[in-house]
């Protein structure tokens, strides 16, 4: 029991993902009528799994959020960005309960009753009851005038109550059911789900539902466990021969827990309509249910059976209509049929959905590929094992299996990498929040979502990410006044953003607000000593003291951020994960945080280069071309750089092993081989290499933090022999070669 | 390694390695020769002893730290121990190896000359550093009298090549290439 309840909280976790995913989706204007369908079913299975293992307070609230979501599906409620906002928050409030409930902890009652204010505020109806759907338009007409009275009709014409077939109907040919199905109190306290109902009728072959809601009170009556609503259930079988006792098999669980109408035969106004549902004469095997347009039975326009009379209808009941297609593999005629109005059966049972994890197909071949030569080495160790003689050859044999098994944990490990989509998605939330607390308009715009990054980093990197979209709502961005009085819209905008550049991942957190006001930054790092009173440091530099521990500028300590540990907090966050992260400020125009992360675990396409009798490897992303060029090729020019013709372009050219500190040995050849590099973001250049060895896939080993960041160098790698070869990285070489201002290297004379 | 921090292993059993019952109780050291002095690790600080294997040496990196090696698919950085403690490079020879120690979890290697024993000194064997001006003593935690002579306990954490270290060194081989 306690799988299955953990079960159904991750897939509520991913449910809940798809919601935020369409409400965001909405919010930017690119949802439509499916998304909203995405939306409303994502919150409906979890009531309704909520619901199953008797979660009251999520049911209860799930419940809440799907009647509003109802009546936007149905167009009674118009989505516009406020209710949209709603919505979100309304999201998070469900992502709220449903973790605490997962961890047994008492959900905060005080964000769900405001929640549920602010829902029941958007409900055209008070929050009473689903408005009649306005997608099936014909349904509304056919409602109930002059039904007021009817509850105590007796049942209606056409549907004895008996088990004898209809004598309309040829034998052979399917008989409909009708079953009303209305709940007593305490179906809900006794375990029933009425879901589970419909899904042990839709086995049975296809359903009609239709559900009376007249009967719900106003939202502030509303107990969750007592179960206000009412069902018709036209039930066209699959197999002809279905008998009453099936059904009523079906209720089982709930006898005298609910009351239970079975009657042979459609509902009663079926031969009011234009076209029939059931028409005797259709084939069962090939009659496809009617297309949506065609109107439902209405239940509600049927008399009610006996028992209703204990529930007045009121004068404009109110029903929606599901149809339920019969359950996949049980079905007898599933040939022509097509699912209803867009409802996919498979939605419906809200079946757990498998989470999977996306794997670049390289790293799949490579991980077989080990497999591979693990079995060989295994077999080898086992002959050479039995022969005593050969004792040194197992030595290397299991220095071999060692290798691949390493190789294998590496592979392992890089399809570990996640999309960091998720990440951002949870930062949206953030933003409103904080949004929220400083009565700020604030809009996130996110790109770069399908960057890979490891999923350890991506999780450490939550922590340090919240702390900065915090501090770009909070101090970032100004009032709404004073943006307007400066010209700039009054919602803020910060932008996410993540992309890869060769080794590393950048992530960037910008908002376009007032920048870093530098004057009160000094003040302030004076004021506490952080720097001497005299000094004046450049605009970067006071940047940089944001990162200082104990610093904060804001005059006061607001609720949201001003503790005075964020950046700092954020600044060792960064560096635990080998991470590094620059500041940059445009007074007016705002601020920009750039994350600098590497690939511990990723593996690289690279070219593998020798120079000095070392190897290097570079990462194949950033070579643009390779060439052997003659000397003669290569000009100086005055002050005593050099600059080489590579792609139409006059590039300044570096010799590799004297930006690494490792001058020439011996004669230097005529013939050099160059490497033209074009770098992340910066201008391209010319590398000069001894020589190219091979271009391969190289698993990236971080350098660890015995060795720290060395310029030019931004990982290592172990080649095919055991040897360590360093992985170069084309933006250090270039800023090394700018701080070096590397002498030109001499021709040889 | 700190006097709190030896205080630490003296509390818990040492291992029986070196096969010997008068240990017990007591702090084990693997002793090392570098230059022809003695020098000491605790034994609980060390991880393994690797084979010379040609290290893959690092850009603009100090003098003492020779570079990279394979450590089973890990990168880990070795130091030349007689550089480190301004003694000049260390001699090839057929013995070296490296002593891999561990310090804040995080590993390096030390070039030594030869591995001599492991020892096991009582409480009389152990001596303060004397007062001395030179910046190598930061290196030396104390000091063992054993029969052969004196043996120099390492001050391992500082063995480090931090970052900071990384960065200088770097930014004066830049320098210097000018």
């Amino acid at each position: 029991m306690e799988a299955i309840r953990q079960a159904f909280f991750e897939e509520c976790d991913e449910l809940l993902d798809q919601l935020e995913e369409g409400l965001l989706a909405l919010q930017d204007g690119a949802g439509d009528g499916d998304t909203i369908g995405a939306v409303f079913r994502a919150v409906h299975s979890i009531k309704g799994g909520a619901g199953a293992f008797a979660l009251d307070v999520l049911t209860d609230y799930a419940h809440a959020f799907e009647n509003v979501l109802d009546q936007v599906r149905s167009g009674t409620l118009a989505l516009d960005q406020d209710v949209v906002m709603v919505l979100l928050r309304a999201a998070d409030v469900l992502a709220d309960v449903a973790r605490a409930t997962a961890r047994d902890e008492v959900p905060d009652a005080g964000a769900i009753a405001a929640a549920k204010a602010e829902l029941s505020s958007l409900d055209p109806n008070g929050g009473a009851a689903s408005a009649p759907p306005a997608a099936e338009p014909v349904f509304a007409p056919l409602a109930l005038d002059g039904l007021d009275d009817l509850p105590d009709l007796p049942d209606p014409e056409g549907a004895p109550d008996d088990d004898g077939p209809t004598p309309a109907l040829p034998t052979g040919a399917v008989r409909d059911w009708t079953i009303d199905f209305e709940p007593l109190p305490g179906l809900l306290t006794s375990g029933n789900e009425p879901l589970y109902f419909f899904r042990s009728l839709a086995v049975l072959g296809e359903l009609r539902v239709s559900c009376d809601t007249t009967g719900l009170p106003g939202l502030d009556r509303l107990d969750p466990s007592d179960l206000m609503l009412r069902w018709r259930v036209h039930l066209i079988p699959t197999a002809f021969d279905l008998t009453r006792t099936e059904i009523e098999n079906v209720f089982d669980f709930a006898e005298g827990l609910c009351h239970l109408k079975i009657v042979e035969g459609t509902p009663a106004r079926d031969d009011t309509l234009p076209e029939p549902i059931a028409n005797p004469a259709i084939d069962p095997t090939t009659s496809a249910p009617p297309p949506p347009s065609v109107p439902s039975p209405d239940p509600t326009a049927a008399p009610r059976p006996e028992s209703a009379g204990a529930v007045q209808l009121g004068p404009l009941p109110q029903a929606a209509v599901v149809p339920l297609p019969p359950a996949a593999g049980t079905s007898a005629r599933p040939v022509a049929k097509k699912p209803g109005t867009g409802v996919n059966p498979s939605e419906m049972r809200a079946k757990p959905q498998s989470t999977s994890v996306r794997v670049d197909l390289q790293r799949v071949d490579d991980l077989v590929n080990l497999v591979g030569e693990i079995v060989i080495a295994q077999a080898m160790l086992s002959q050479i094992a039995s022969e005593p003689a050969r004792h040194q050859e197992l030595v290397g044999t299991l220095d071999s299996l060692n290798q691949l098994t390493l190789e294998v944990q590496d592979s392992v490990m890089a399809i570990r990498a996640l999309p960091v989509k998720p990440l951002f998605q949870r930062m949206s939330r953030i933003v409103r929040e904080a949004a929220q607390m400083t009565s700020k308009d604030v809009r996130l715009t996110t790109s770069g979502e399908d960057t890979q990054i490891d999923k350890t980093v991506i999780e450490l990197l939550a922590d340090p990410l919240t702390h900065m979209i915090r501090n770009a709502v909070d101090h970032g961005l100004e009032e709404p006044k004073t943006r307007k009085a400066a010209g700039k819209a009054a919602t803020g905008t910060i932008t996410l953003s993540a992309a890869q550049r060769s080794d590393r991942v950048l992530v960037e957190i910008a908002d376009d607000g007032a920048g870093i006001d530098r004057a009160k930054v000094l003040a302030k790092a004076r004021e506490k000593g952080l720097i001497e009173a005299d000094t004046n440091p450049e605009p970067a530099e006071i940047d940089r003291l944001l990162f200082l521990p104990g610093f904060s500028t804001s005059d006061q300590v607001s609720e949201l951020s001003g503790r005075g540990v964020g950046m700092d907090v954020v600044n060792r966050a960064i560096q635990d994960l080998s991470g590094t992260i620059a500041i940059q400020s445009d007074p007016g125009r705002g601020t920009k945080l750039t994350v600098s992360l590497p690939l511990t675990l990723a593996i690289l396409d690279g070219m593998i280069v020798s120079c000095r009798g070392e190897r290097y490897v570079l990462p194949l992303a950033s070579i643009v071309e390779t060439q052997i060029l003659e000397g003669s090729k290569i000009e100086g020019v005055a002050g005593g750089g050099q600059v080489v013709l590579m792609q139409d372009h006059m590039v300044p050219m570096f010799d590799l092993g004297l930006l690494l500190g490792r001058p020439y040995v011996g004669v230097v050849e005529e013939e050099r081989t160059v490497l033209l590099i074009e770098p992340g973001d910066g201008a391209p250049f010319a590398l000069v290499v001894d020589g190219i060895e091979s271009q391969r896939q190289v698993v990236v080993k971080g350098l660890g933090e015995s060795v720290g960041r060395i310029p030019g160098v931004s990982a290592a790698t172990i080649l095919g022999d055991g040897q360590v070869a360093l992985i170069l990285d084309g933006v250090g070489l270039q800023m090394l070669a700018r701080r070096s201002h590397a002498k030109p290297e001499r021709l040889a004379s | 390694m700190n006097a709190s921090a030896a205080a630490a292993i003296d509390s818990v059993p040492a291992p029986s390695a070196a096969g010997n019952a008068d240990i017990q109780g007591r702090v084990e050291y693997l002793t090392f020769l570098t230059h022809g002095k003695r020098f000491a690790a605790p034994i609980t600080e060390v991880r393994e002893i690797r084979n010379w294997s040609n290290p893959t040496s690092l850009p603009h990196a100090q003098s003492h730290l020779l570079g990279v090696v394979n450590l089973r698919g890990t990168v880990l950085p070795v130091v030349d121990l007689a550089m480190r403690l301004g003694m000049g490079p260390t001699e090839p020879a057929p013995r070296n190896v490296f002593v891999v120690v561990e310090v804040d979890d995080r590993p390096v290697g030390l070039l030594v000359e030869a591995v001599a024993d492991i020892v096991a000194p009582g409480p009389d064997d152990h001596q303060p550093l004397p007062e001395s001006s030179a910046e190598v003593s930061d290196l030396i935690a104390g000091l063992i009298l054993a029969d052969e002579g004196m043996i120099q306990v390492l001050q391992l954490s500082a063995l480090q090549p931090t970052r900071h270290e990384m960065g200088d060194a770097a930014k004066t081989r830049v320098e210097e290439a000018n």
